[in-house]
């Protein structure tokens, strides 16, 4: 029975490995290596004789940790030799020096024996973070280096770079092989293929599926009906498989799927998985993965739904048409399917769409979001006011009504829009804002619905300044926004303008508890706060005289 | 609204700015909320010692002093880089391209740099500057005091030729180095 490799969090951490009966009632062994270094256990595998070989992140007694000042860092991964009895053989460090990802630690992600008895490391960086990057002195986080020794441990001077997205390694006895993305992939992804080094027999980690077109089901974008991995792959115990791709020739992020930890060597069981495709993040809530032997396994996924999307129709502000006697008049309509948590992200798939009301013609009735079509609306015959049509549209089978309104007539509007209009306790105050007609003039009356304020004038037509005059003293505590509403009467209709009040209670006095900055230099820029709050903002302008 | 609120150094008032910020404790119109002033004041370009007093009286009249450790250099960092990782990648820049950071905090410049104004001809400062781009040296183009912003040096850098990636930009003025966000460099 083969633990992990675990943290010594005592004293120094120091990797250790044990070994435990097959009734895991008894410890066989339980040595630490790498003694004086700090050092994490991260990869292991034993071979047919019993021998354990483990691996980890380490720092050799001595060595520079990562210093800011200077950029330099020494980084190490450690390689050692465990006897069936519990003897360490051999354990050897294996140093990186890199002036430019100094905050990077060197993961052994997997060890592989070769036919030729050669020890081979799979060694990335932080895992979560595989890297696009071309060089020896990055593939520590870009890629998976592959360094080999021999049967006693020293370096044979072998080495391989799988540059790229590569983030994950394994080892069996006679292989080692890498996961992860080919640089070369096109701007849509194809296909997914798994570099295989060494010996290793070829795995193809088809990704195919995820390229078929997308079907919108009550919010399901994604259905990968198949991702599998051939025999041979092996997540192991307590380690991250992370595979990403890349779009070319950006640096976006195109797909990226994440699956947890893994809590057994060998296991059926469902672990949380994430999928990004093309910067769209999909949570996928489970992964199931099968384990048809000791040393493979299949991932069977899942079926991820989009997170907070939606689909909808531009403009939702009314339309407006000046008359009843008018010409039918054209409007712009946009379609659209966007990721709702952000906002920037546009998903782009062909859409039906068509008007359920008669009176509203579209131009066309399909195209591919984000969309824009026209829209003719015929008003004759039609009184003032609003009218709502709906349009259906569809996106796979996923289908959705929204409703467009239309105003026929002319409708008071408010200019500037109402925002919290800041008064002084106490004190009365006065704003002013404008009426204003959406089309032809309008005469329209005024009525305060609100006690401490008042309006003038009474009547006019538009376009009107009109001037509110607030009443503090009679506001409700300050603790949060009043409101007063003033209702505006035309055309037959009645429309309610409301104006939030932020009461302020001066004078400020300031308190050195709340001074943000200790030490400054000659010219600098120094920002306390004054009033005892939270701090939201800071300035970074100075206005001269003030 | 400060009413007779002064700053002074060495009997001097300091040029200031003030920033109203209101809080909302729930969101929305009608959360809770409360009022923050945040005060900004520039120090004189010419100051010296090892630590500076800033008196400060408030709108009741009310005298507080606070006393300011002086650096040769506090650099602080004011620009909007990205701070960690965004997608789509927020600032993109290729090898060889410029990149501008902005910073206070540079301490004396090597000619006399106007006080609460903003700089009309080229101004220095006196502190060496370093920039990286993701560990490596970055090639500094210029650093000079803006012509918009007072107290406020625009730091050009070249970047490096360094792989595709997202890196850490950071500034070493005076012996500190401070981070300052991030860039993407693409092909």
């Amino acid at each position: 029975m083969l633990p992990a490799i675990k943290q010594n969090e005592i004293q120094v951490r120091q990797a250790f490995a044990s070994k435990l009966s097959t009734d895991l009632q008894t410890v066989v062994y339980d040595v630490n290596f790498g003694t004086g270094s700090i050092a994490t256990g991260t990869a292991l595998i034993v071979d047919q004789a019993g021998n354990l070989y483990a691996a980890g992140m380490a720092r050799p007694p001595g060595s520079q940790i990562f210093n800011l000042s200077n950029g330099i860092t020494s980084g190490a991964v450690i390689l050692a030799r465990i006897l069936p009895d519990g003897k360490v053989d051999f354990d050897r460090f294996v140093e990186f020096t890199s002036d430019e990802f100094a905050y990077t630690d060197r993961r052994p992600v997997g060890i592989g024996i070769g036919p030729d008895s050669r020890i081979w490391l799979g060694i990335t960086g932080p895992a979560g973070f595989p890297r696009n990057l071309p060089s020896l002195d990055q593939v520590a986080i870009s890629g998976v280096l592959l360094r080999s020794f021999l049967p006693n441990g020293d370096a044979a001077g072998g080495e391989t770079i799988v540059p790229g997205l590569a983030s994950a390694a394994f080892g069996t006895n006679g292989r080692i092989s890498v996961v992860g993305i080919n640089r070369n992939l096109p701007t849509t992804m194809g296909s997914a293929t798994v570099e295989a080094v060494d010996s290793l027999s070829a795995i193809v980690f088809d990704l195919n599926s995820i390229n078929a077109p997308a079907v919108i089901a009550d919010y399901d974008i994604l259905n990968i009906d198949e991702l599998n991995i051939a025999p041979g792959f092996r997540v192991r115990n307590g380690k991250q498989l992370h595979l990403q791709m890349e779009r070319a020739a950006q640096m976006n992020y195109v797909a990226a799927l994440s699956v947890g930890n893994v809590f057994a060597d060998n296991l059926t069981g469902k672990l949380p998985a994430t999928i990004t495709i093309d910067n769209k993040l999909l949570s996928a809530s489970m992964l199931t993965i099968l384990v048809p032997g000791a040393q493979g396994l299949t991932v069977i996924p899942i079926q991820p739904r989009v997170r907070d999307a939606y689909l909808g129709i531009d403009p939702l502000e009314p339309f407006e048409l000046p008359g009843t006697s008018e010409q039918p008049s054209t409007f712009r309509i946009s379609v659209y399917a966007k990721e709702l948590d952000g906002g920037w992200v546009d998903f782009n798939f062909p859409f039906q769409v068509t008007s359920q009301t008669p009176w509203l013609r579209l131009e066309s009735n399909e195209g591919t979001t984000p969309f824009e079509l026209r829209a003719t609306v015929d008003p004759k015959g039609f009184k003032t006011g609003i009218y709502k049509a709906s349009v259906k549209i569809s996106i796979g089978t996923f289908t959705q009504t929204q409703s467009l309104s239309f105003v026929v007539g002319p409708i008071p509007r408010v200019q500037p829009n109402p925002y919290p209009i800041e008064v002084l306790v106490g004190k009365p105050a006065t704003h002013k804002f404008t009426i204003q007609s959406s089309s032809s003039p309008l005469d329209f009356e005024l009525m305060a619905q609100t006690p401490w304020l008042d309006v003038s004038p009474k009547t006019g037509r538009t376009p009107q300044e009109v001037t509110v005059t607030v009443d503090p003293k009679s506001m409700p505590p300050q603790d949060y926004l009043p409101v007063g509403s003033i209702v505006i009467k035309s055309n037959g209709n009645q429309t309610i303008v409301n104006h939030y009040y932020l009461p302020l209670n001066p004078p400020i006095v300031f308190s050195p508890d709340t001074i943000l900055q200790k030490e400054a230099a000659p010219g600098s820029l120094f920002t306390f706060i004054a009033a005892p709050a939270a701090a939201m903002l800071q300035s970074t302008r100075v206005s001269p005289g003030r | 609204m400060l009413g007779a609120c002064t700053l002074r150094v060495n009997g001097s008032p300091l040029p200031i700015q003030l920033i109203q910020s209101i809080t909302n404790s729930y969101g929305g119109l009608r959360g809770s909320y409360g009022i923050t002033y945040f005060i900004t004041a520039q120090l004189p370009y010419d100051l010296e010692g090892p630590s500076t007093a800033v008196e400060i009286e408030d709108s009741l009249g009310k005298r507080n002093t606070l006393t300011l450790k002086l650096k040769p250099a506090v650099p602080e960092f004011k620009d909007d880089l990205p701070t960690g990782p965004s997608y789509p990648p927020a600032l993109l820049r290729r090898t060889g391209e410029e990149l501008i950071v902005r910073l206070s905090g540079l301490g004396q410049t090597t000619i006399p740099a106007p006080w609460g104004d903003v700089a009309t001809i080229p101004i220095e400062p006196a502190a060496p500057i370093e920039a990286f781009v993701g560990g490596k040296k970055a090639k500094i183009l210029s650093v000079e005091l803006s012509t918009t912003e007072v107290g406020i040096f625009n730091v050009h850098m070249q970047i490096p030729e360094i792989a595709r990636d997202l890196h850490t930009v950071s500034i070493r003025a005076g012996g500190t180095l401070i981070a300052t966000g991030f860039v993407t460099v693409v092909e």
